[in-house]
């Protein structure tokens, strides 16, 4: 099977009755030189088309974003393939498929602008567009540009083969709302129509949702044999003339497409010959959605007859989905067996995977795959009695399944054995979705048999193996638990973009409550909770600890309760902390070397009883009975213990020394103790460390009268302990508004307004603005009195 | 004219639930897509209405309602 439809580095070959429309046309050429120009739309509105005809013109590269893109330097890479020498520009279609690390990419890709991308997208992607438009760095083609004018609708309508009045066309394009697809739907509903005056009439007066109305028309007006091949070719996403036959019984598929292409009935040609086609996505919904309505029964069928041509053509991935979706009694047993590794990486449904394996457990391949979807339930005896029998055998399956023993047992060392003959170099290829569930179960099982270097390591090696065969499952459970690591590791932004990227990717495809999940959901809490935004860490810690007991993840499971103590503790809440608590304190002890970390990575425990919770909470207890001497020797043992410090441990211990130090009258080595630790908290985000009870006012305050770099921060962190110092006073007759808060929080800085503007995103003139207005509601007239008045009133 | 979900659920759990307005009145078809909601078709547009399970599950239902090509009106979340 050709390769072409992996990799579309031309633009699609132009559907039928096609216009020129040179209004875009010279809007792009005006955009194009800007580092991004957006067209985004929903579907239907023509973005493909007019880039493609326009990317035709100026000789611009194009690539359509695939699962692979996913991997970030996979688009980068297929990015500079496309390109030609001497246009610097490329059409990126389908951009919202972006998520994550792909999505990463080209923001930097964009923001340094050396090439112009024009993106197609059904939404705006997340790619700081705000700022980008204000920058004058965004060119903009949306929908309401999209819309065909009056003139445009007519021109179509007409190279369509149709003749209609002024008026009829005004109408069409009035209910339509200059749709494109709807004026292709309407013009092909009036094909052959005598009467067009009733067609018109009918839809302008007519309430129904514009596409279901029209692909309903549409179908309505075909002959049935023309009806009956579009809904059955529908379960399919993309057709060939065999497949087709396969599907309708006939024999006459590949005709019937080529006519019905060639009719714009909303199948794009995928490659020169002209053999593979594929539905506009919109217009599929709609058929699919008719054909489950009028013949339930036969969908599953269809679905049965799918997955055998493809698996018999090439295309055994795809013919996998098919073979779950016509489920059981459908014979498509032998294919899944087939494609067992398919079933491990592709993230289908377990509860499903375990269903339909079932029916044949005397066959050790589907066992396996059973096996695979026992584990990610958590059912631990299910997926060993479903291995017995596949242990026994040679070769790969019996290899694969002393790998899913192993990590069903959580051992690595057994793990590495099993890997160990699978990747051997002097070998037959092994397959690559094997190669990738290969390291994948590797590094899961030391994630899990607390060996987080390793694990580190071998899942972002896993990663890239998945990306290259799409496998959007491994690639979670690899970003997922990575971003577990990074998180205990203390790097809290790699954590959250870990974790980001996994949870776009867990709550688009359904797997939110898997253990991936509940590790990336569980690590952007903990970024949460050390940044201070303790809203958004409960209610992350709430999606980990759904996600922890619906895979019966036990590791994942403690690691979100000692999150939860930290964060009841926060705020008050001794019950439940003592609660969580007991049970915490029996699972911790034996839980690893991750754990560990990660709950050195939370900080230290403010419940914990003297002489227990480790050296910061030790040091901690000095400083409050007074004694900052003590305090100072014991974090300096902390830097000289023979393995490497954690880093929040490290953080700790600066803020500690500091406070120390301060109280002992040392108060330059203070500042520079306290210096270390706003450069280190200022990088990741940190603020947890400062506002843990420890008396930082006073230094705080005079941190600001020196030459700090840290200036906006130490404000925040002192609004921070006003806040919890109790509520402030209600003084002023009017309040400050946001803004004025935000300057009014930056006037106690040596920032200038030009400085503070910057800070702001503003210009000068509003922070002068704001100060002036700031200045009237305190009733002061100059910057010192304001901020003495300020911190009178408790405002900061 | 309105379309009921089948099963009505046991009202001692507490289901949080939404209510999603489309344009336009939608076809028997595409209404089944939506089988999880109540169905409340009034002129010039449908109001979708039912328990959903969890931010993932609205997520799903507004992405179908995107690939259908339908004009979403409002989504709210019912006290």
């Amino acid at each position: 099977m050709s390769s072409v439809l992996e990799r579309r580095l031309s633009a699609p070959l132009l559907p039928p009755a096609t216009i020129e429309r040179p209004r875009l046309h010279e809007a792009l050429d005006g955009f194009c030189e800007r580092p991004l120009t957006l067209v985004s739309a929903p579907a239907g509105w023509g973005k493909t088309v007019l880039l493609a005809s326009w990317s035709a013109i100026r000789g611009a590269a194009w690539l359509t974003v695939a699962p692979r893109h996913l991997d970030g330097a996979t688009l980068l890479a297929d990015i500079d393939a496309a390109l030609a020498p001497t246009a610097p520009m490329v059409v990126l279609d389908d951009a919202h498929l972006l998520r994550g690390d792909g999505l990463a990419a080209l923001r930097d890709l964009v923001a340094d602008g050396e090439i112009g991308v024009l993106a197609a997208a059904r939404f705006d992607p997340d790619l700081r567009l705000g700022r980008m438009r204000l920058a004058g760095r965004l060119g903009e083609i949306r929908a309401a540009d999209l819309a065909f004018t009056h003139d445009e609708a007519a021109g179509l309508l007409a190279a369509m083969g149709l003749a209609l009045r002024a008026d009829q066309v005004r109408r069409l394009v009035a209910r339509t709302e200059g749709w494109a697809a709807g004026l292709r739907l309407a013009g092909l509903s009036l094909a052959g129509e005598e009467d067009p005056e009733a067609f018109v009439a009918g839809f302008a007066g007519d309430d129904r949702a514009v596409a279901d109305y029209l692909t309903g028309e549409v179908l309505d007006t075909q002959p049935p044999s023309v009806r009956d091949f579009l809904l059955r070719t529908s379960v399919v996403e993309r057709i060939c003339g065999d497949l087709a036959d396969a599907l309708t019984g006939r024999r006459d598929g590949a005709l019937v497409l080529e006519r019905l292409a060639r009719d714009g009935m909303f199948l794009a040609p995928l490659d020169r010959p002209r053999r593979w086609y594929r539905y506009h996505g919109l217009f599929r919904e709609h058929l699919t959605a008719r054909l489950r309505l009028e013949r339930p029964a036969s969908e599953r069928g269809l679905h049965a007859r799918a997955g055998a041509w493809l698996a018999a053509n090439g295309r055994p991935g795809d013919a996998v989905a098919h073979a779950l979706a016509a489920g059981d009694g459908a014979g498509c047993d032998e294919l899944l067996a087939d494609q067992w590794p398919e079933l491990l990486t592709g993230g289908y449904d377990a509860d499903l995977v375990v269903a339909i394996t079932d029916r044949r457990r005397d066959d050790a391949r589907l066992a396996v795959a059973a096996a695979s979807a026992c584990i990610e339930r958590g059912d631990r005896s299910g997926a060993g009695a479903r291995l017995e029998q596949a242990l026994r055998h040679d070769g790969d399956l019996g290899s694969v399944a002393a790998l899913l023993h192993a990590r069903a047992n959580g051992d690595a060392a057994a793990a590495r054995r099993a890997s160990v003959r699978l990747l051997a170099p002097n070998r037959p290829a092994l397959p690559d979705a094997l190669r990738a569930v290969t390291h994948f179960e590797l590094g899961v099982t030391e994630f899990a048999d607390g060996l987080p270097d390793a694990a580190y390591e071998r899942l972002e090696g896993a990663r890239a193996l998945a990306a290259d065969v799409g496998a959007e499952w491994i690639m979670l459970g690899c970003s997922g638990r990575t971003a577990a690591l990074e998180a205990a590791a203390g790097r809290l932004s790699r954590a959250e973009t870990a974790a980001r990227s996994a949870i776009a990717t867990a709550e688009r495809r359904g797997w939110h409550r898997s253990a991936p999940a509940a590790w990336a959901y569980g690590a952007l809490a903990a970024v949460h909770w050390q940044r201070d935004e303790l809203r958004d860490a409960e209610r992350r810690c709430d999606a980990a600890a759904i996600a922890a007991h619906a895979s019966a993840d036990g590791q994942a499971l403690v690691a979100t309760r000692v999150l939860r103590v930290h964060l009841a503790a926060a705020g008050g809440d001794v019950e439940q902390s003592r609660g969580l608590l007991r049970a915490v304190d029996e699972d911790l002890p034996r839980s690893g070397a991750l754990l560990e970390r990660w709950v050195e990575a939370l900080g230290p425990a403010a419940w914990a009883a003297p002489g227990q919770g480790g050296p910061i909470a030790a040091a901690t207890a000095w400083l409050q009975r007074g004694d900052p001497l003590a305090a100072l020797r014991r974090v300096e043992r902390i830097a000289q213990g023979d393995r490497p410090a954690h880093p929040v441990s490290c953080l700790h211990a600066l803020v500690i020394t500091a406070v120390a130090r301060h109280s002992l009258g040392r108060a330059d080595e203070a500042s520079r103790a306290l210096e270390q630790a706003l450069a280190i908290a200022s990088g990741e985000g940190y603020r947890r460390p400062f506002l843990g009870g420890l008396p930082l006012r006073r230094l705080l305050e005079r941190q600001l009268y020196r030459p700090s770099a840290y200036g906006p921060l130490v404000a925040e962190l002192l609004e921070a302990l006003e806040e919890r110092a109790g509520p402030p006073a209600a003084g002023l007759l009017e309040p400050l508004s946001e803004r004025e808060r935000a300057v009014l929080r930056l006037l106690p800085t040596l920032l200038s307004y030009t400085e503070i503007a910057g800070e702001l995103f503003v210009g000068v003139n509003t922070v002068k603005t704001h100060i002036k207005s700031i200045y009237r509601k305190l009733d002061v007239g100059s910057r010192r009195d304001a901020v003495v008045r300020a911190r009178a009133l408790r405002l900061i | 004219m309105r379309r009921r979900h089948p099963e009505r659920r046991d009202p001692s759990i507490v289901v949080v639930k939404y209510e999603i307005r489309v344009r336009g009145r939608l076809s028997d078809a595409v209404l089944d897509r939506f089988d999880e909601l109540d169905a409340d078709i009034a002129t010039e547009e449908t109001v979708l209405q039912g328990p959903v399970g969890d931010q993932a599950a609205l997520h799903g239902i507004l992405d179908r309602v995107r690939a259908l090509g339908l004009e979403l009106l409002e989504v709210r979340r019912l006290p």
